[in-house]
């Protein structure tokens, strides 16, 4: 059985598997890539307080929705790590496809949020005498941002989708962990993006 | 391993996660005006929300020291990155360019402001010269063909038509091609283009209206790029931070060109 497994996957100079530890790398270049960009965010908006029109017209309770799906599948995730750990395939699995669900909420929300943006744009719409797209730059970052996050779903929603027919079989069980420290950092990326375009006017 | 000795109650970590994501809806939906608060629920909880996630579900409270240090780095990266660009970014004005738009909404507070040897260069450019000045100057040559060609004026706005980087965008030349111009749309400055009829779009999509290219257009137009933005093309260019002499030599040069 041993054999199976390429030997570097067995060793580790820091303790941890060689898997997480990949995982936790990959996490920390997402953190320079989304922190990038949020940094860059934050220095336009606070050198431009005009920006502050333009955040309201993000439509908040949408934003607010997709929040707490998130933080739900979150919970799922973690549940079915649990359950993989005591060994409940089939209630992992389970867990698994209901993070899967929520991800598919969440885009679901994103693209009504995106269609109401972008015919709001289309038609010059007004609100507290300021006009949607006065300052596109703010929209630039919105797209990208979110974009770039919905991106994130559609590939982490993926990849649980193949680790979960795995996970029924028996086979690479430690890859629960690693699917989940993925679609938690997902997760700490929306909850940042969130006050970021929503709350804050 | 670890993740075995640390059990958490995730399902205790989910409501309070919810209770912190009630809070930063409502706080700022209560008190709107209050910037702290708005400040504090928003960005506060996020960040305690976050460290609960990293902590609880993705397990960071019992891995190992190694994995808070690689996110160290990056975050110092981060630092680094926000550090270096800031001062640049959050500046008012450069050696060729000056944010009106904030020095615009800003005004009482720019001029409270320390910097007063650069502001003190900036002041008269935007407000006392463009104001008084164009209405005289408009007057008594209302678009004349006939016109002598002041060719010192001209050199002098074809020096700067270089220098203030125009030609990146308006093409002047058929032979040699404007790449940004042409990506963006600008309107080039070739054919018989002065006195002619052009649809313009009256800021970033705001209404569609016909205006003739005349030296009120144009001076305008150097001024405020985004006033009156020709159909079609994509609003890229800043305004042109510039004296009213420098704009009149611009705009005799471009006049020049049409042919």
């Amino acid at each position: 059985m041993a054999f199976e497994v390429p030997i570097a996957n067995k060793r580790s100079a820091t303790g941890i598997p060689t898997g997480r530890l990949g995982m936790w790398w990959v996490v920390a270049s997402e953190v320079v890539i989304f922190g990038g960009l949020i940094v860059c965010y934050l220095l336009y908006r606070l050198s431009n307080p005009t920006w502050g029109g333009e955040a309201a017209f993000t439509i908040v309770p949408a934003g607010a929705i997709n929040t707490f799906v998130l933080l739900t599948s979150s919970f799922f995730v973690v549940m079915a790590h649990k359950a993989a750990q005591n060994n409940q395939l089939k209630r992992a699995f389970e867990f698994f496809w209901y993070t899967i669900i929520c991800a598919g909420l969440f885009l679901l929300v994103k693209s009504y949020e995106y269609t109401t943006e972008i015919t709001e744009m289309h038609h010059h719409v007004s609100k507290d005498g300021h006009q949607i797209g006065s300052y596109p730059m703010f929209w630039y970052f919105y797209f990208t941002a979110t974009g770039l996050h919905a991106l994130h779903v559609i590939g982490g929603a993926v990849a649980i989708g193949i680790v979960s027919f795995d996970l029924r079989k028996g086979k690479n069980i430690q890859r629960v962990e690693y699917v989940g420290i993925y679609w938690h950092f997902v997760d700490v990326v929306w909850i940042f993006l969130f006050p970021l375009f929503y709350i804050a006017k | 391993m670890n993740t075995q000795t640390g059990i958490h109650n995730y399902w205790k970590v989910y409501k309070c996660l919810l209770i912190l994501f009630g809070v930063s809806v409502i706080g700022p939906f209560l008190f709107p005006n209050i910037k702290i608060i708005v400040l504090v629920t928003a960005f506060g909880i996020a960040l305690v929300k976050a460290l609960m996630v990293a902590g609880k579900f993705m397990h960071l409270d019992v891995e190992r020291k190694y994995i808070w240090q690689l996110f160290l780095i990056c975050l110092v990266f981060l630092f680094v990155l926000f550090a270096g660009v800031a001062p640049d970014v959050f500046n008012r004005h450069g050696q060729n360019w000056v944010k009106k738009e904030f020095l615009g909404l800003n005004q009482n507070a720019a001029e409270d402001d320390g910097d007063k040897g650069s502001l003190s260069e900036l002041k008269p450019e935007p407000e006392p010269e463009p104001e008084p000045e164009p209405e005289p100057e408009p007057e008594p040559e209302p678009e004349p063909e006939p016109e002598p060609i002041n060719i010192e004026l001209v050199n002098k706005g074809k020096k700067l038509y270089e220098e203030k980087i125009c030609f990146t965008c308006h093409q002047t030349d058929p032979a040699v091609i404007a790449q940004a111009g042409i990506a963006l749309k600008a309107p080039k400055f070739i054919g018989k283009f002065w006195g002619a009829d052009r649809e313009v779009q009256l800021g970033i999509s705001g209404p569609v209206m016909t205006v003739k290219m005349n030296e009120e257009y144009f001076l305008e137009s150097v001024e405020k790029p985004m006033e009156k933005i020709v159909k079609g093309s994509i609003p890229g260019m800043a305004p042109l931070p510039t004296t009213l002499e420098e704009r009149q030599a611009l705009m005799e040069y471009v006049k020049s060109l049409s042919k």
